[in-house]
């Protein structure tokens, strides 16, 4: 158990640095006029690694992070986040997910999902203080799913190797099944 | 009949339900509370951040090579000489300036005889851009200073292309600016040489990163054209910019939805991947 809550840390940790590196790349590239989104990230590990007491509060803190860092409803990515980790914790366990293509076959659906929800969101609710034009929208959800192509890849590898490194990844995964 | 273990699976959904409605009902101020804690947590990492660009620029240049060195020392002779003939210059410049000064305390005096009251004056703080956010939806900025340093939600922020946004929330140390991009940024404004107030609202940041707005409520006499485009700029009816400080380009004008006014698009002169400093209008009282 002690290893368990080590476990939460270090994916804090690791979703903290990742989010705060796609904001610094965000800050840059936005002149260009799109923007990487990429919310599914941040799931994954979690579900990887941790049970739902503590993997839920990962999740909730890392989405409560994202919605104050890019401005969306505060609550909207910690509970999509969470319910993402609830269902990806019951699917991702089965199946072999070191396989490349596993993380990306949860995370790419997680992301659209993410895309089309905040969309419908903007234009339903939220209408008068904030506009995603379509054109900006499409361009988003390209970039964003060009870039999750290898970040998809390589977050679950670089969580290993650090779980691997400080001693924490095999007890982990066993503490589990 | 539902098997145990299902149930036992289906729980956790449950609570995520359950905690979700009592989100709902939360009170806003105590999300407001939470999120500014978030900020505050946030700010220190974009400031180091920028600081640690601003030192690999600084380092970046301490290891130019022969060549840029000998362009660089080329550039500072050609500055120096220029130095020289504006301090030739300086004679005229002060005479001018102490005309100005006469002026400017003749239109005092003449304002306090009509009791007409001087326009609203700001003091200027200039302080440096740490993080940019510019999502399809909401473009802000994070600068690196905070309430420490006198900074309050509202207060206008410019640059040397002009108006930039206003401070939507304040941390110890750092600020948030809504940029004019934001949809939800309304304000007066004015075409260049004309006094009637027209309607500013931003309007994104299209394809290509073009900042983009909207000119509402124009009078139909205003006829902007691409050959002969109108400058719309701030209006001193807002409080918090002075008069004069330009928005962007109007090229055309549309009929407004009720036809009693004109709108149309307002290119923004704003190149907000390239601010690294702005400068914040501190009302004075």
């Amino acid at each position: 158990m002690p290893k368990q809550n080590k476990t939460a840390f270090v994916l804090l940790g690791v979703n903290l640095l990742t989010l705060s590196l796609l904001g610094s790349i965000n800050s840059t590239i936005g002149q260009h006029g799109f923007f990487l989104y990429l919310p599914a990230l941040f799931f994954l590990p979690g579900a990887l690694y941790l049970d739902n007491a503590r993997g839920i509060p990962l999740a909730f803190l890392t989405g409560l992070l994202l919605d104050q860092q890019i401005e969306t409803i505060f609550g909207f990515h910690a509970f999509g986040l969470s319910l993402l980790h609830l269902l990806g914790s019951n699917w991702v366990r089965g199946v072999n997910y070191r396989k490349d293509f596993v993380t990306l076959v949860l995370q790419f659906p997680a992301n659209l999902l993410f895309f089309v929800l905040w969309i419908l969101w903007i234009k339903i609710f939220q209408d008068e203080v904030m506009d995603w034009a379509w054109g900006r929208w499409f361009i988003d959800l390209l970039a964003s799913s060009i870039a999750l192509i290898p970040l998809a890849i390589w977050m679950p590898r670089f969580v290993e190797s650090l779980l691997d490194l400080i001693h924490l990844s095999p007890e982990g995964r066993k503490e589990l099944s | 009949m539902v098997k145990k273990s299902d149930r036992r699976k289906s729980q956790p959904f449950l609570f995520l339900g359950l905690f979700l409605i009592a989100w709902w009902g939360l009170p806003a101020s105590w999300k407001v509370f939470t999120k500014s804690a978030f900020s505050e947590f946030h700010a220190p990492l974009w400031d180091l951040s920028s600081r640690t660009e601003d030192l690999s620029n600084y380092w970046g240049h301490l290891s130019d090579s022969k060549e840029t060195l000998i362009e660089k020392a080329k550039d500072y002779s050609r500055l120096k000489s220029d130095l020289e003939l504006q301090g030739d210059r300086s004679i005229a410049i002060e005479n001018e300036v102490v005309r100005l000064r006469r002026l400017k305390a003749s239109l005092e005096k003449l304002e306090s005889s009509l009791n007409l009251g001087s326009s609203q004056q700001f003091d200027p703080i200039v302080a440096r851009v740490s993080h940019r956010s510019l999502s399809g939806w909401w473009q802000k900025i994070t600068i690196r200073k905070g309430s420490s340093h006198g900074m309050k939600p509202g207060f206008g922020v410019i640059s040397n292309k002009g108006v930039v946004g206003r401070i939507k929330s304040v941390g110890l140390l750092s600020s948030e600016i809504e940029l004019i991009t934001n949809p939800s940024f309304r304000m007066v404004a004015h075409f260049a040489g004309d006094d009637r107030p027209v309607t500013f609202q931003g309007s994104g940041i299209a394809l290509g990163g073009r900042s983009v707005g909207l000119a509402l409520d124009v009078p139909h006499d205003l006829t902007p054209t691409p050959e002969k485009p109108q400058t719309l700029i701030s209006s001193d009816l807002s409080s918090i910019f002075p008069r004069g400080i330009p928005l962007g380009v109007v090229k055309d004008l549309g009929e407004g939805d009720e036809g009693l006014f004109k709108s149309g698009n307002v290119s923004l002169g704003l190149s907000l991947n390239q601010l690294m400093e702005v400068t914040v209008l501190v009302p004075r009282q």
